[in-house]
């Protein structure tokens, strides 16, 4: 642990920077004026090697646009994508199809994410087929392996994927992921889409993957819980912003962002008698085609003031690298 | 009157697939008193949506049937209405939400359209002037903001949590005794299913109506419910009030399942977990359905499905409360 | 291709890798039983194989050169020596109705199968590169469709003159629309999957995603397509040609045949009847077991 926070100190993995993709929208036939839905709106941070950051956000927050963005599956609109060291942003077609054996994905829909035409061995070989010249005997070697390390029955190799469970599904989508030993994967809702009996099973073994082989994650769910158990760090998003950036601790035990405070007060806890504020929050997400003045969350917030509607809080780092985008988050902490 | 709005006795619904029978609901029995909420737990696949769709008699059939039961409605069986009579009962006595309001709505018509068709085709002479001021009414009490507006908008222009509230709407336009939710906010965001429970809770003390609360969340049920059955594979496994099951769980589903959520407020470095995974229909086992998950198995497990037993005002389907798992040991 | 792939793949590691119990179930195996299990679609599947026979042993089986003048029985009616009587220049009905089907099946193939090839190209190029090439082409299939069938073929076998060759050119040409429109809407649907995206992910080339993921994911549709397709351009045939302008007599075809037996309808009737009833044959026979297929193939469009 020790080793690996250090390392983290020296050199990110990833460093976001100013990360921004906008999505055209059509305003009108004839009108000259370009509209954009500002999906992802200048964010910036770190991945550290073998962290895994959390990143968390009601539907349409744009998490799941940032996290392709960084993958450069959809195409970034502007900003900096550093991968150790190297400008992602700038690598040619050629090139960039190389370097994906470093970064993969996992999805959310175990039932989309697997070619229903390809048999197990099939679907884990792709990234080898395209990333390697190993012989057949190597791939299928290296294959059983992997579905063994994932909890897949090796003799399930030549079978479908429409025969399994959602859990296993999801188990064979990580064996791809991570035949090539990359160094960060993606998690997109990874196990939002299972029973809760199976999602566990999947949580643990993500774990279990990363203390063995190292690579970072970048895990995106709606569900706090589940990113308090596995995050290192946390990142909230709300309408295409950065509202809150923290370690796991700091965000749950030292909330700053009014709209974190009341993502954490709307789950419903599975236990009786816990007595906690419960924050209500008023109305819905606003559209991301036509997002509030000023800060995005003031519609919303129960701490809105007149300063909110006119001003955009900027990212402040109040300490240990725990920022918020709040106009009224320092008061708090000098208080 | 009876304290029950609702007794369910020993419901069994199969479904006739391929020649080969699914027992979807496998000898299910519960009440739902007056004004009191039941929360039905369970993973996809136990069962708990179709017990929902056998009370409407809304299941697809064929393939699916009710086979054999009772569901006590009021003192009348159910089961014994004609077409015409259960289609008074839906609606005017028993409502229904749905996980997915886009599909329960139609999207060729206003939102205040589809109420007021609720209102004229349930409550007899009501005229469409009554009708509308009504289905206002009815938007206001969900909480929706600018109800004027919003009742003549089509379905696709709300949002996800606004769609859900209008579905609640139409389901209590006619004052139902009994509302029936599946997984109501399933697609919902965390701060919009904070909203939706509140309001049918306040909704709940508001009519008076019983609730039927049924959820794979054992956190929404904490929530909202009096009572909890939890469900699985067709059968009820365990049935008791809220605080007791959470306080105590006592079958080894259920203490998995509490287990196996990571929690806001504990630190742990591995989540526990049920190992394996729920038993696909053709392939169940011969005793106890939950057995090869479970952490307690004995051998009686793997021979003998238990029966459900009363212990301490509650119940519980698993041998290890049973008199010969004693003698075992 | 695909499918001997999984075969031969199947039996390395059944003998290699796998112990002896492994299930082994495709997704063409699981479509076959499927389709067995429809009656009515088998039934037709063995007229089709009928008529293919047919076709190819046509001059083992034809009691006489259809194109044999016997100006001693002209237009007689059947008889044990002419089983379906004979035309107005004394030959055999039932041996032109045979080397008809010939005729018939082989356009129907043909013009199909180029319809196809044209059809799935611009309509997978059309769905996955999307932008301004999928508005180029679909403009283009616009202005195709946008004629009259039965007029456009006339108007190609007018410019390009009467012939068999003509003939696939000019079918190929009317069907290859309908193919497109489908196939790119597939690909547009299949290409935002997220298996596309996990193959990009590691890295694949856009080929790479068309033959791997896009067109044996759409390979039912085609084949369906295809199918289907082949009753209609058999009706195209037959239509063209009696209109004069498909194939040319003395050549057989069912259609110019009706033609031809229109001046003896009232008491020569099965002379214009058997060529037709050999087109509804064939036509039916293609179209349930091309539904059958679709079936089968995907079992979610069931209703």
């Amino acid at each position: 642990m020790e080793n690996k926070k250090e390392e983290t100190k020296k050199v990110p993995l990833l460093q976001v920077r100013n990360l921004k993709k906008w999505f055209p929208s059509k305003s009108g036939v004839f009108s000259r004026k370009k509209a954009y839905i500002k999906a992802v709106n200048d964010i910036s941070f770190d991945v550290g090697y073998g962290e895994t950051i959390g990143i968390v956000g009601e539907s349409g927050c744009g998490k799941s646009t940032m996290g392709r963005s960084v993958l450069r599956l959809i195409e970034p609109t502007s900003g900096e994508i550093i991968f150790e060291g190297k400008d992602f942003m700038k690598l040619k077609d050629a090139e960039l199809r190389k370097s994906r054996s470093e970064m993969q994905i996992i999805f959310q829909d175990p039932y989309a994410s697997l070619d229903p035409r390809m048999t197990v061995g099939e679907i884990i070989a792709e990234p080898l087929d395209i990333q390697t010249n190993l012989s057949k005997e190597e791939k299928r070697e290296k294959i059983l392996k992997v579905m063994e390390v994932v909890g897949l029955n090796p003799k399930y190799y030549n079978r479908y994927p429409h025969e399994f469970s959602g859990g296993q599904r999801q188990r064979i989508g990580i064996a791809r992921a991570i035949i090539l030993g990359p160094k960060l994967i993606v998690c997109d809702e990874p196990v939002s889409a299972l029973d809760v009996s199976v999602q566990a099973q999947v949580i643990n073994l993500l774990k279990k993957l990363q203390k063995d082989m190292g690579m970072a994650y970048l895990f995106i769910s709606h569900d706090l819980s589940v990113i308090k158990h596995i995050s290192d760090r946390v990142i909230v998003m709300y309408l295409g912003n950065i509202v809150e950036i923290a370690d796991k601790d700091d965000l749950y035990n030292n909330t700053l962002h009014p709209y974190t405070k009341a993502l954490l007060s709307s789950i419903p806890i599975a236990a009786r008698n816990v007595k906690r504020e419960k924050i209500i929050m008023e109305g819905d997400l606003p559209s991301p085609a036509n997002p509030p003045s000023g800060c995005v969350f003031h519609t919303r917030c129960y701490m809105a003031q007149d300063i909110c509607s006119k001003e955009a809080p900027k990212l402040v780092d109040y300490g240990n690298g725990h920022k918020c985008a709040c106009h009224f988050c320092k008061n708090k902490v000098t208080e | 009157m009876s304290e029950n709005l609702i007794e369910v006795k020993d419901l069994r619904t199969y479904f006739f697939i391929d020649g080969g029978v699914v027992k979807a609901v496998d000898g299910v029995s519960f009440n739902v008193e007056r004004g009191k909420t039941l929360g039905i737990v369970g993973e996809s696949g136990c069962g708990k949506s179709i017990t929902s769709l056998s009370i409407m008699q809304l299941l697809e059939s064929p393939p699916g049937k009710i086979v054999g039961g009772e569901i006590i409605y009021n003192g009348e069986n159910l089961l014994n209405k004609t077409k015409e009579e259960m289609r008074h009962i839906r609606g005017n006595k028993i409502a229904m939400i749905f996980q997915e309001p886009m599909t329960s709505l139609n999207p060729v018509f206003t939102v205040g359209q589809q109420i007021v068709e609720a209102l004229l085709i349930h409550e007899e002479g009501i005229t469409k002037e009554k009708a509308k001021e009504r289905a206002i009414e009815m938007l206001k009490l969900v909480k929706i903001p600018l109800p004027e507006k919003r009742f003549n908008e089509y379905p696709h222009q709300l949002s996800g949590g606004m769609r859900q509230r209008v579905m609640i709407a139409m389901a209590l336009s006619c004052n139902p005794e009994l509302l029936i939710c599946d997984e109501p906010t399933t697609a919902l965001d965390v701060t919009i299913q904070a909203q939706i429970l509140e309001l049918i809770n306040e909704l709940k003390e508001k009519t008076g109506a019983s609730v039927m609360m049924i959820t794979h969340d054992l956190g929404v049920i904490a929530e909202i419910a009096d009572d909890v059955m939890v469900m699985y594979a067709g059968k009820v496994v365990e049935q008791a009030d809220t605080d007791s099951i959470f306080e105590k769980p006592l079958h080894p589903y259920t203490i998995g399942l509490m287990n196996c959520i990571p929690k806001l407020t504990e630190e742990v470095e591995e989540l526990s977990v049920i190992k394996g995974m729920v038993p696909s229909y053709d392939d169940m086992p011969k005793g106890c359905a939950f057995c090869p998950r479970c952490d307690y198995a004995k051998k009686i497990c793997e021979e003998e499905m238990p029966e459900l037993i009363e212990l301490e005002g509650r119940k519980v389907r698993c041998h290890m409360y049973s008199e010969k798992w004693k003698e075992e040991n | 291709m695909k499918i001997f792939r999984f075969f031969t793949k199947q039996k390395e590691f059944e003998q290699e890798v796998l112990s002896s119990d492994i299930e082994y179930s495709s997704y063409y195996k699981d479509s076959f039983k499927r389709l067995k299990k429809n009656k009515v679609a088998m039934f037709c599947a063995v007229v089709i194989v009928l008529l293919i026979l047919i076709a190819i042993f046509a001059p083992l089986i034809c009691p006489y050169d259809p194109t044999h003048q016997d100006y001693a029985a002209i237009l007689s009616p059947p008889s044990a020596k002419h089983l379906l009587g004979t035309d107005e220049y004394g030959r055999d009905i039932l041996s032109r109705i045979i080397y008809g089907t010939r005729i018939s099946l082989s356009i129907g193939v043909v013009a199909q199968i180029l319809a196809s090839i044209i059809g799935v190209a611009l309509g997978a190029i059309a769905g996955y590169f999307g932008g301004i090439v999928d508005t180029i082409i679909s403009r283009i299939m616009e202005v195709f469709a946008a004629f009259p069938d039965l007029i456009f073929a006339m108007a190609i076998m007018t410019f390009m003159g009467k012939g068999v060759l003509n003939l696939f050119v000019a079918l190929g040409l009317l069907t290859w629309v309908r193919t497109a429109r489908l196939i790119r809407g597939s690909v547009m649907q299949l290409k935002e999957k997220e298996y596309v995206e996990a193959s990009k992910a590691s890295g694949a080339t856009s080929f790479r995603i068309i033959m791997k993921h896009l067109f044996p994911n759409s390979l039912s549709t085609i084949i369906v397509l295809v199918t289907l397709g082949i009753p209609n351009a058999i009706m195209y045939e037959a239509s063209l040609s009696f209109l004069g302008l498909g194939v040319q007599p003395p050549a057989p075809s069912w259609g110019n045949m009706i033609s031809a037996a229109q001046p003896y309808i009232s008491y020569r009737s099965l002379y214009s009847v058997m060529p037709g009833v050999a087109i509804m044959i064939t036509v039916i026979a293609f179209n349930i077991f091309g539904d059958g297929l679709r079936d089968a193939l995907d079992p979610k469009l069931r209703t």
